[in-house]
């Protein structure tokens, strides 16, 4: 009997136990967090990143070594979290009151996280005077400004300047005849002109992007709100049927079996000259020289026009930047680093080490070389065409990925049933 | 009032598993219910309850279409060839056989392996032997999708059900098998009469955990192919998810997962019923 009540004792000891756990732990915690705030002691900010390319985790650790450096008391924790997994990870730690201090945030996060009251307004930094006009529009809202970008990423074309060589194509090309006269040539000396790996759904949407920015973006066409509300249609656009019709043209200069090749593979066929081009965002030329350090690669719009002068690159406000929580326990300290990392001389670290083309006035470009120097030469003859967002709401773009994805598996024929199928999956999308 | 006490003292033991699956499993699932009554987004503190807006609208939405169709073709392709390819192997493994244990690890380990990394290794077969020899890859046709990804199900799971199957087969008496051989049944007699009768409570645990398990798949789908090319591997999960955490409409993805979590609890219990309902006993 005295053993039957000894173990049941023990047994609820162990029940009171686990649960005055938590208690005991919560209750550390707070004594702890008064101790620190007490004496002032080392402040972490934690600072959840999106972004893996190595070029820009190498050039954010040594602007997080510079900044600790002149501030002994501050502490940055980068917290890397894969892009997959990225919104789950940032969103789940806001709906649970668990915020980190900064964040990478992208522009299609607005409408969700600014109304909610997560996202700090930065409109008193001295910093927006480094932004050209135009450029934080994807992060204001009602005249708050909510992040600051680095970095601007567009689309473009971008090739390999041995492929071109090899294949005799003397001058990049400026019109479309020009274009498909180019594919030609490398096809003809057995190079791939256009390297898609479709089996990656965002492959899909980067040369659609690419080349409806330039087709339909940047030559007076709809814009991509507006075709979501449903205020015009594709069927009755001008612009995007000719932006099928691009996509019918380029087809045959694709790699065979284009959704069974993945994009790295791509990324390795252009950086060994096996492919002349891809048609995609600025970060091609990272990772393809990421696979062949010593190729030069090259950019230049995608010439949709027949005149060469209304090639120019067509280019949006930035969408993806860094923000602030509102929350953040370290606001304060928060802006100061958000603001240390986005000065003109963090930028021109930046594109010194290759990670990208800043947007922040003031960098210095002269030791930029191949793609970049391109980049930065069209940023400074200011030959861009400022264009309206290039993306749709995630609901949209799968669905316009879908039905662009169907248009090549059926081998491009139907450029009429293209455009209906959209317009009833956008339908279906706006009820 | 003795024996009650005694029975209170067993319950007492209980109590640290009770309150954590009550913390860990209980609560949230419940809470997670009513999100199906709202129009959460996923990321705001607020949100209100629609009633049952969600389940109307589930009624008429075209996207889950699709994706409903794949995850049956998916499930039952998966269910049938991964059990009769399971049977096969473990009746010939349960034979004298040299290198028994090299074949029993070979078709063990891939059970080790994550769906993810599995999905990643295949997709470079299929992107680089698979379109060298069928002239397309398996992966990059709508056509034939859901076959590349059924094939990596198969080598990634097929190890637990041929262990099981195994282990059944080895609980069978051999007096069955040679008595009926006694009464002048031949092999495949046997095989249908005796073995797959006296198999019936493998069948129960093998069929149903693949089907439901399948029904549910979404590590490998996602890693192979994303739900493309052009949503035709896209399974009732990778729409949940999608409209979870890419569409913002939380709401709405509980909704479907509500109707989805019924759906496979009355399929697991009619299949569960129907093999109980064919086992002998020993």
């Amino acid at each position: 009997m005295k053993r039957k009540a000894l173990t049941v004792m023990l047994a609820g000891l162990l029940a009171a136990g686990s649960m005055s756990y938590g208690t005991i732990v919560h209750a550390k915690e707070v004594k702890d967090e008064e101790v620190s705030n007490a004496e002032d002691e080392q402040i972490t900010l934690e600072f959840i990143n999106g972004s893996a390319e190595e070029q820009y985790v190498a050039w954010l650790d040594e602007v997080i070594a510079n900044f600790e450096e002149a501030n002994p008391n501050i502490k940055i924790e980068i917290q890397k979290t894969s892009i997959d997994s990225f919104n789950q990870t940032v969103m789940t730690r806001f709906a649970a009151g668990d915020v980190p201090d900064l964040f990478s945030f992208s522009a299609n996060d607005m409408d969700d996280m600014v109304p909610s009251g997560y996202v700090l307004d930065l409109s008193g930094s001295a910093n927006l005077e480094n932004y050209s006009e135009g450029m934080l529009d994807s992060f204001t809202k009602d005249g708050k400004t909510y992040a600051l970008p680095i970095a601007n990423d567009f689309m473009c074309v971008t090739y390999n300047k041995a492929a071109f060589e090899t294949a005799g194509i003397g001058e990049v090309p400026d019109t479309w005849t020009g274009f498909l006269d180019a594919c030609k040539k490398l096809q003809e000396a057995g190079i791939v002109p256009i390297a898609s790996g479709f089996s990656e759904q965002w492959v899909v949407n980067g040369t659609s992007q690419t080349t409806y920015c330039a087709q339909v973006l940047a030559n007076d066409g709809p814009t991509l709100a507006s075709m979501v509300d449903r205020t015009n249609k594709f069927a009755d656009t001008e612009q995007w049927k000719a932006f099928f019709t691009k996509l019918q043209e380029i087809y045959p200069y694709m790699n065979q079996d284009p959704f069974g090749t993945d994009q790295n593979t791509c990324y390795s066929m252009l950086a060994n000259g096996d492919a002349g081009m891809i048609l995609n965002g600025t970060w091609t030329v990272t990772n393809a020289t990421a696979m062949n350090p010593d190729a030069e690669f090259g950019i230049f719009a995608l010439p949709v026009s027949e005149n060469a002068e209304d090639n120019v690159m067509p280019m949006c406000p930035p969408e993806s930047a860094v923000a602030v929580a509102a929350e953040s326990p370290h606001a304060e300290e928060a802006v100061k680093f958000l603001e240390y990392m986005m000065s003109p001389d963090s930028a021109s670290l930046y594109a010194e080490k290759g990670a990208g083309i800043p947007i922040v006035k003031g960098v210095d470009t002269a030791n930029l070389t191949g793609a970049f120097k391109d980049a930065a030469d069209i940023m400074n003859s200011g030959e861009v065409k400022v264009i309206s967002s290039k993306s749709f709401p995630s609901a949209n773009e799968d669905a316009f990925i879908n039905d662009v994805s169907e248009f090549f598996l059926d081998g491009c024929e139907d450029v009429d049933g293209a455009l209906e199928i959209l317009d009833t999956d956008f339908d279906n999308l706006a009820q | 009032m003795k024996r009650f006490r005694k029975e209170m003292s067993y319950f007492v033991f209980l109590i640290p598993s009770l309150i954590l699956f009550g913390f860990c499993i209980v609560y949230p699932f419940l809470s997670g219910i009513q999100l199906a009554f709202t129009d959460w987004n996923g990321i705001s503190r607020e949100y209100n309850f629609v009633g049952l807006d969600n389940f109307v609208k589930l009624l008429s939405d075209r996207n889950v279409v699709q994706p409903i169709r794949t995850t049956v073709i998916y499930g039952v392709g998966v269910t049938a060839i991964n059990n009769i390819l399971a049977l096969f192997l473990a009746v010939n493994l349960s034979k004298k056989l040299k290198g028994k244990a090299f074949f029993k690890t070979t078709y063990f380990i891939p059970l080790a392996i994550s769906a993810v990394l599995a999905s990643f290794v295949w997709k470079y077969i299929d992107s680089n032997l698979f379109s060298e020899i069928l002239g397309r890859s398996l992966m990059g046709r709508r056509e034939t999708v859901l076959i590349g990804i059924i094939i990596i199900s198969l080598w990634n799971n097929l190890g637990s059900n041929v262990m099981i199957y195994m282990a059944g087969i080895t609980g069978i008496s051999k007096d069955y098998d040679e008595a009926a051989m006694i009464d002048g049944a031949n092999g495949r007699q046997r095989f249908f009469h005796v073995t797959i009768p006296m198999l019936m409570p493998s069948f129960t645990i093998c069929v149903t955990l693949t089907l439901t398990s399948s029904l549910r798949e979404f590590g490998t789908v996602l890693a192979a192919t994303g739900g493309g090319p052009a949503g035709s591997s896209q399974t009732v999960a990778i729409l949940i998810y999608d409209y979870m955490f890419k569409y913002s409409r939380a709401g709405y993805a509980q909704a479907i997962s509500l109707v989805f979590m019924v759906f496979l609890v009355v399929i697991g219990l009619v299949l569960t019923k129907f093999f109980r309902s064919r086992e002998v006993e020993a």
